[in-house]
């Protein structure tokens, strides 16, 4: 499209008709002139052919009157264009329009407002306040006679449904009215029209009230008069009207074109066009005052019959081909809103409920969806763990939040079960701990004499948090106290081991106590060794049953590739040895990771019955070697 | 942009993102704004020139220190877009 010789070609028409305007009204004062001479009587009809009318018939009543219809007409057009005119800002007042503040976080109403700044760019005039209209149809509206006062509004329907491109055309439409002026164009045309309408209203009083104690002369002239100017006033205004509604629909070619020169891309308002013929509301407008700023809408705000006279904006088909010659005729209705991340599904939520243990179905862990899980979070998942919080007992929640009792808990959750034990443990506590924190520990001990599995993560992951906070020192001689209660039993249990390792993995590094090796990333060839020995771990913690242990080994060692690995013996898997593979296994590249994690899942689900024992072994490996993973909701 | 625009189209659920829906409109805007600005000083730089042909500035303009044309934005590579790509098969 060549928008400078659209453009061109739109502002000669409008001057066309713009003349043809202003003839039209000097017509009407002479129609309204000799109207008045004929109605007093000036003129009588048998003398109009005798050649002696020309006296009466001279120019300074001419004037006169012609004047005193003029001055009614330019009263009337001042009044109209004064409570018309002025700021933009009252018109999106009368509108209910409510101001966009920048900075919102609304996305859709910062991308109005980006591109309102950067058309206003284009077009070289300072930005004008965006106002948006609560519609769900796709309009816009520019207000105000000058750039400086100008507004620009929106409604919901445009910012929500059009594209970012489609957008900017619509937008570059609005500003091209305030840069041509057409505002300023129609507020004088609808302020003249007003004038012409106020002759028709003061013959339509003259008509009604006047009239009444004259002569009977006068009494016909007056009520001719009256007639007269009713019918050039309200007849005036109706041609009038259709005049200024061909005007408006020549500014609209114009800025279509010039929304094609700002943007530079004519599928931008095209698009736009398109989308409202396809769209079901359209761009109708259900505020009622949106009569008065017809003219200064985007697209027709008001249904209108398929040809109309008075239409304000030209047919939708018209504006689409004068952009784009070959279009073909279809409105398609194109969804552009991106998908966002799909929700949990009702029926996965409905299974969060239950409390039970651990215990996945199998079809689930056989694709090893829940590797899948680890950095993700779906909404049964956080009301899985908002059931969880709940359980927790208050006192329990309180003391993981203090720095003081968190210490005393921990050392709770490591006391054994065993009764004599504890009470050496408790002993022990009472020499070497903190003096406050050995008292907690007995309290939390006589109140809560136990917790169950699925809690017991949960607590640690809020427990670091507040471990945090304790100062070095603290911290070094809560770790000795911690080793010295686990060791004291001389055997070590799953949980007692993935609690150590879990609060030192993560405690030990915020306390600079870990020197931090910057290595590079191994591969699965290089740390084979500990996968070894971490898959072995995992077969042997379970129940395995039905299959050998060398069967369900060979199973996870194809999730690895071909690794030259086999199952060690059950006397080979010693602690130190575990620590070190874990410690080898969180350098392995991060590509890798799943594919071990995978592995270890394979082994669980391998005799269909996996145990709560066996998935907190499992997130505790994930979590030591930094892939942590979300407690598994079935 | 177009390296930035092809890698986050690899990941959608990173471009569904909240913060990343914002961040890629502020680069869209910035961007836009600059190619915009660019583009409206030439819009004025023709008008000018125009208008200078037009009568009476054709006669008087030399008068009143407008004797020279402003000259277009240029840009590094205008070489490069003014000449046709070139298609190989």
């Amino acid at each position: 499209m060549n928008f400078f010789k659209a453009q061109d070609h739109a502002r000669q028409s409008t001057t066309k008709l713009v003349v043809l305007f202003s003839l039209a009204v000097l017509s009407l004062i002479i129609l309204t002139n000799l109207l008045a001479m004929f109605a007093f009587g000036f003129v009588n009809t048998e003398q109009l052919t005798a050649a002696s009318t020309q006296r009466q018939f001279d120019w300074e009543t001419f004037l006169l009157i012609g004047s005193a219809v003029f001055v009614t007409i330019l009263f009337g057009s001042f009044y109209k264009i004064l409570s018309l005119g002025g700021s933009g800002a009252k018109v999106a007042e009368m509108m209910d329009a409510e101001l966009i503040i920048d900075g919102t976080k609304d996305i859709h109403k910062q991308t109005v407002l980006n591109v309102v700044e950067e058309m206003a760019i284009a077009s070289g005039i300072p930005v004008p306040p965006v106002y948006l209209l609560h519609e769900d149809s796709i309009n816009a509206f520019a207000a105000g006679n000058s750039p400086s006062n100008a507004v620009i509004g929106v409604t919901r329907g445009t910012i929500e449904k059009l594209s970012r491109d489609e957008l900017q055309g619509v937008i570059a439409h609005e500003f091209s009215h305030i840069l041509n002026g057409d505002m300023r164009l129609n507020i004088k045309l609808i302020g003249i029209l007003h004038g012409i309408l106020l002759l028709g209203i003061i013959g339509y009083y003259l008509l009604r009230f006047g009239g009444s104690s004259r002569n009977s002369k006068d009494n016909g002239g007056i009520v001719a008069l009256a007639l007269g100017l009713v019918v050039i006033g309200y007849g005036g205004t109706f041609f009038g009207n259709i005049i200024k509604a061909a005007v408006n629909r020549q500014r609209e070619f114009l800025a279509d074109a010039s929304a094609v020169q700002f943007t530079r891309n004519p599928d931008g308002i095209a698009g736009a066009l398109k989308r409202i013929g396809a769209d079901a509301v359209g761009s109708t407008l259900q505020n009622p005052n949106s009569v008065e700023i017809s003219h200064a809408l985007f697209s027709e705000g008001i249904q209108r019959s398929f040809i109309n006279l008075f239409a304000t904006h030209p047919p939708l088909e018209k504006r689409i081909r004068s952009i784009e010659p070959n279009w073909d005729g279809k409105f398609e209705y194109k969804p552009i809103i991106e998908e966002p991340i799909k929700e949990a599904s009702h029926s996965q939520s409905q299974r969060a409920e239950k409390t039970g243990p651990l215990i996945a179905g199998a079809s689930l862990l056989n694709s090893g969806a829940f590797v899948d899980r680890i950095g993700q979070l779906n909404a049964s998942q956080i009301e899985y763990a908002q059931q969880i919080l709940n359980q927790l007992p208050t006192e329990i929640k309180q003391a993981a939040h203090n720095p003081f009792s968190v210490r005393a808990l921990i050392y709770f959750l490591v006391l054994d079960t065993d009764s004599d034990m504890r009470r050496q443990q408790l002993q022990y506590l009472e020499s070497a701990a903190d003096e406050g924190v050995y008292g907690e520990t007995v309290k939390l001990v006589n109140e809560f004499p136990d917790l169950s599995v699925e809690h017991r993560l949960p607590l640690l992951d809020i427990s670091l948090s507040t471990l945090r906070q304790l100062s070095k020192q603290q911290y070094r001689l809560f770790k000795n106290n911690l080793n010295a209660l686990v060791a004291m039993d001389s055997k070590i249990q799953l949980f007692e081991w993935t609690l150590q390792k879990i609060l030192f993995h993560h405690l030990d590094a915020v306390f600079g106590q870990t020197i931090k090796q910057e290595s590079k990333p191994l591969n699965l060839i290089q740390t084979q060794n500990a996968c070894a020995v971490i898959l072995s771990l995992l077969v042997y913690s379970g129940k395995q049953v039905g299959m050998s242990h060398e069967a369900i080994f060979a199973a996870a060692k194809e999730k690895l590739g071909d690794l030259n690995i086999e199952l060690l013996p059950a006397t080979e898997i010693s602690l130190t040895k575990v620590n070190d593979s874990l410690d080898q296994l969180a350098k392995l590249t991060p590509l890798k990771k799943p594919l071990l994690l995978k592995a270890c899942a394979k082994i669980i689900v391998a005799d269909q019955q996996i145990s709560a024992t066996e998935i907190e072994m499992f997130r505790a490996i994930a979590d030591l070697i930094d892939c942590p993973m979300p407690p598994l909701v079935v | 942009m177009s390296k930035f625009n092809v890698v986050m189209e690899a990941y959608p659920d990173l471009k569904a993102n909240q913060n990343m829906m914002q961040l890629s409109e502020e680069l869209i805007s910035t961007e836009n704004k600059v190619s915009f600005a660019r583009q409206a000083f030439n819009d004025q730089v023709m008008e000018y020139n125009t208008y200078k042909q037009s009568f009476p500035p054709v006669a008087l303009a030399s008068m009143f220190g407008h004797a020279q044309d402003a000259s277009l934005l240029a840009f590094e590579d205008s070489a490069e877009i003014q000449a046709a790509p070139k298609v190989s098969f």
